[in-house]
């Protein structure tokens, strides 16, 4: 398997076939301030919880790792609940813990691979301050169940933000990680839009708050 | 810039964002809109000539922009609007437009694009281009030069769509006629928003050289042992060319088949859709909703049944002249996964479905009459669709978790054995075989891979693979052409197809389709190619080359 740095360049097509005025517009004023942005964007990295199965699950754990750690490659504060455990003094049980991670993270990538598991997803995405910062990714094989029929439907529906994985070959093949990447780097995009005063964004309520 | 978290719910930021941000995560996207606005106004067709498009391209690269209001149309003019000009200052893209005296002179008249099923030669060589790389170093340049030059089909699909003026002018959007339950229009804007624009959809592809090879061979596909040294498939010659047409089919389609009559083409979506289309006119004839997650569709030989296999196991028979009339129903003991795929005996007398899922070995054989099961082999595990021949004695059913086709005979295969464990011989072929298609004279087996760049060609007398060939990439699906002389692979790399010459043993072209292609098929009359694309809900029809 190739790492991810191999399967994940970070590209930019450049036209050779455009105009003359489309290539030297490409080639003085555009490329430049593209790539500005692109600085300025990787310069917004984006605080990620990895949630998924521990090392007994095998090729998932090792994939859960590898999204984890990707993501710290390109900058963002990636890391497993499990990690972190321990920080949250006086909380009564390892769910509280993994709430209040959960409230302090701009994005938590969900592995899920059984109808259990799904089901435990779909405990938390009943907390609405929580619910819209889960990308959710479960075997394909575990949708059929009532927890991804309910809930999980209800967040697909409203956010697009579950998908379901075929197990081995997105496993072994890399489309997960590259599914994830992609979406990290949208939403990455979308916080530096949000941080830098987007002044063409109407405003919106504080997160938690009903849309 | 701040590492805490947002205040805001990013998702939802997004959901309202939705063209605006992939717009700015597009970077040819991103690029048409400056350009634009840089050039003040500019007629449609003098845009897609500036940058090297096809106007079928182009509108599709417009759509979220215009739809976004990022940009507008009047008169196949268009303009960047103020939303667009604010957008592209608080990034730091605006550039005041150039003056009329300072623009350089009109850009040469449109290119002609190819005539459909022309040959890929005859395609615009915009496409082969360099690449640049973003905020990293020259290594990182250098590997992906490397990269853009021996594995340029696993990167990005080798063409972009180029679209006939003949075939494109006569696209008619789908509309529901005399359906239950009409089709949402293809331009209504989607709920689902975080559906981010991969790079595998540029219109421009990175490659340092001008005529690329598709042959991948670099570290992200393991090298061959010795022992199964794929022979190189020579780069097609000439070179890949696009889809002719995409049609909006909404939904997710996943899985296509033709009626033998050529005239209609069944499309099932995990959505609980089946769909049947005019395949001249691109109209829905029928849609039935409401089923559980459509998995697979099969027809029977005389065209009269069309079978869906659904993922909870549930097989249906429809009356294809009244899809609305359910003429049988069955079901086989699946619990995993939702890949059922299926296949019909040539006498129409049996269906084969396959638990696809990589921890089952199952294989259901049911009489095609009532849905009623008669046998249940135990294949390999994650066994996909069976492939039988012409006499219904033989069946080989590619098993993908287990590197092996099992091969039976029609006893075992068809007698009413239901639970009985069947015996099978097998073949082994390493690198996940997903497909099994037999050659016109069947003493040939094309199996394609689902892990390696490679198609498997198995001496079926011999029970053994004869030649590894090289191909562009691995397979999700294929396809074998009528005529038996082209395989049609869907790639798992890429938004991509390509196309393998059996008698030449050698992959021909290559074609861009939409995201996330998953079912394919092609005509009776061995002229289309068509593919469901389940992430974008469209259908591309390909000429087949």
């Amino acid at each position: 398997m190739a790492s991810a740095s191999q399967e994940m360049p970070v590209t930019m097509p450049q036209p050779v076939q455009l105009s003359p005025r489309a290539q030297a517009y490409f080639a003085q004023v555009f490329k430049p301030r593209y790539d500005a942005l692109q600085q300025a964007v990787k310069q917004t990295p984006l605080a990620i919880l990895v949630w998924g199965p521990g090392p007994s699950a095998g090729d998932l754990y090792m994939k859960r790792a590898q999204i984890r750690d990707e993501l710290r490659r390109r900058g963002h504060a990636a890391f497993f609940s499990e990690e972190l455990a321990g920080t949250a003094s006086g909380v009564p049980s390892q769910k509280g813990i993994e709430f209040l991670q959960a409230q302090a993270a701009d994005l938590i990538v969900v592995m899920q691979a059984s109808y259990g598991s799904v089901a435990e997803v779909h405990d938390f995405a009943s907390f609405r301050v929580i619910n819209f910062k889960m990308l959710v990714f479960i075997d394909q094989a575990a949708t059929d169940g009532y927890s991804y029929q309910g809930a999980l439907t209800e967040l697909k529906t409203l956010y697009n933000n579950v998908e379901t994985y075929k197990y081995p070959e997105d496993i072994v093949q890399c489309n997960l990680l590259r599914i994830v990447m992609s979406k990290v780097d949208v939403l990455q995009m979308v916080k530096y839009r949000d941080l830098t005063n987007a002044g063409s964004w109407a405003p919106l309520p504080p997160q938690g708050a009903p849309a | 810039m701040s590492s805490s978290p947002s205040d805001h719910n990013l998702l939802e930021l997004y959901r309202q964002h939705r063209d605006e941000i992939d717009a700015l995560t597009t970077p040819d996207t991103l690029f048409l809109l400056a350009f634009a606005n840089h050039l003040g106004s500019v007629r449609v067709d003098t845009l897609a000539s500036d940058l090297g498009l096809s106007l079928g391209v182009l509108r599709a690269k417009l759509t979220p922009l215009l739809r976004g209001q990022l940009i507008a149309e009047d008169r196949r003019t268009l303009m960047v609007t103020a939303l667009g000009k604010r957008v592209l200052a608080e990034i730091g893209l605006l550039a005041p437009p150039l003056a009329p005296s300072q623009l350089p002179k009109e850009p040469e008249p449109p290119r002609q694009p190819p005539t459909a099923g022309a040959k890929p030669a005859g395609t615009p060589g915009w496409l082969w281009s360099m690449i640049a790389f973003l905020g990293t170093g020259a290594v990182a340049l250098l590997v992906i030069l490397v990269a853009g030059i021996v594995f340029l089909p696993e990167i990005l699909p080798p063409r972009v769509p180029t679209i006939t003026p003949q075939i494109a002018t006569s696209i008619p959007l789908i509309t529901a006629t005399g359906t239950p339950t009409p089709s949402p229009s293809p331009s209504s804007t989607p709920t689902s928003t975080l559906t981010p624009t991969a790079s595998a959809t540029s219109w421009v592809t990175p490659t340092a050289s001008a005529t690329p090879t598709l042959t991948p061979t670099s570290s992200a596909t393991p090298t061959p042992t010795p022992s199964r040294t794929a022979t190189p498939s020579p780069s097609p010659s000439p070179s890949p060319t696009s889809p002719v047409l995409t049609i909006p089919a909404g939904h997710s389609p996943a899985v296509i088949v033709f009626h033998p009559t050529g005239k209609t083409v069944y499309v099932g979506s995990p959505d609980g859709t089946i769909i049947a289309l005019d395949s001249q006119t691109r109209k829905i004839a029928t849609e039935i909703r409401g089923l559980p997650p459509v998995s697979w569709l099969a027809i029977s030989p005389k065209g009269d049944r069309l079978f869906a296999t659904m993922t909870n196991g549930i097989v249906l028979a429809f009356d294809t002249n009244n899809l609305n009339n359910i003429v049988a129903k069955g079901s086989v003991d699946v619990q995993t996964g939702p890949d059922k795929p299926m296949v019909i005996t040539n006498d129409g007398r049996y269906l084969l479905v396959s638990d696809s899922y990589a921890r089952s070995s199952n294989v259901f054989a049911l009489e095609t009459d009532k849905l009623s099961q008669t046998s249940l082999l135990t294949s390999g595990l994650g066994p996909r669709l069976p492939e039988i021949n012409r006499a219904s004695s033989l069946v080989f059913v590619p098993c993908f978790a287990d590197n092996l086709v099992a091969v039976y005979g029609a006893t075992s295969a068809y007698s009413i054995r239901p639970t009985s464990r069947s015996s099978y011989v097998t073949i082994p072929v390493e690198g996940g075989p997903v497909s099994a298609h037999l050659s016109k004279d069947e003493s040939l087996l094309y199996v394609s891979l689902g892990n390696e760049p490679q198609i498997a060609i198995v001496n079926v007398k011999a029970l053994k693979v004869e030649q590894l060939v090289q191909v562009p990439s691995s397979v999700l699906a294929a396809a074998l052409s009528p005529d038996g002389q082209q395989l049609v692979a869907i790639s798992n790399k890429g938004n991509f197809i390509f196309v393998f010459d059996t008698g030449a043993r050698r992959v021909s072209a290559a074609y861009a389709v939409g995201k996330a292609p998953r079912g394919i098929a092609i005509s009776p009359d061995n002229r289309t190619i068509w593919v469901a694309n389940s992430g974008d809900g469209t259908l591309s029809v390909i000429a087949l080359p």
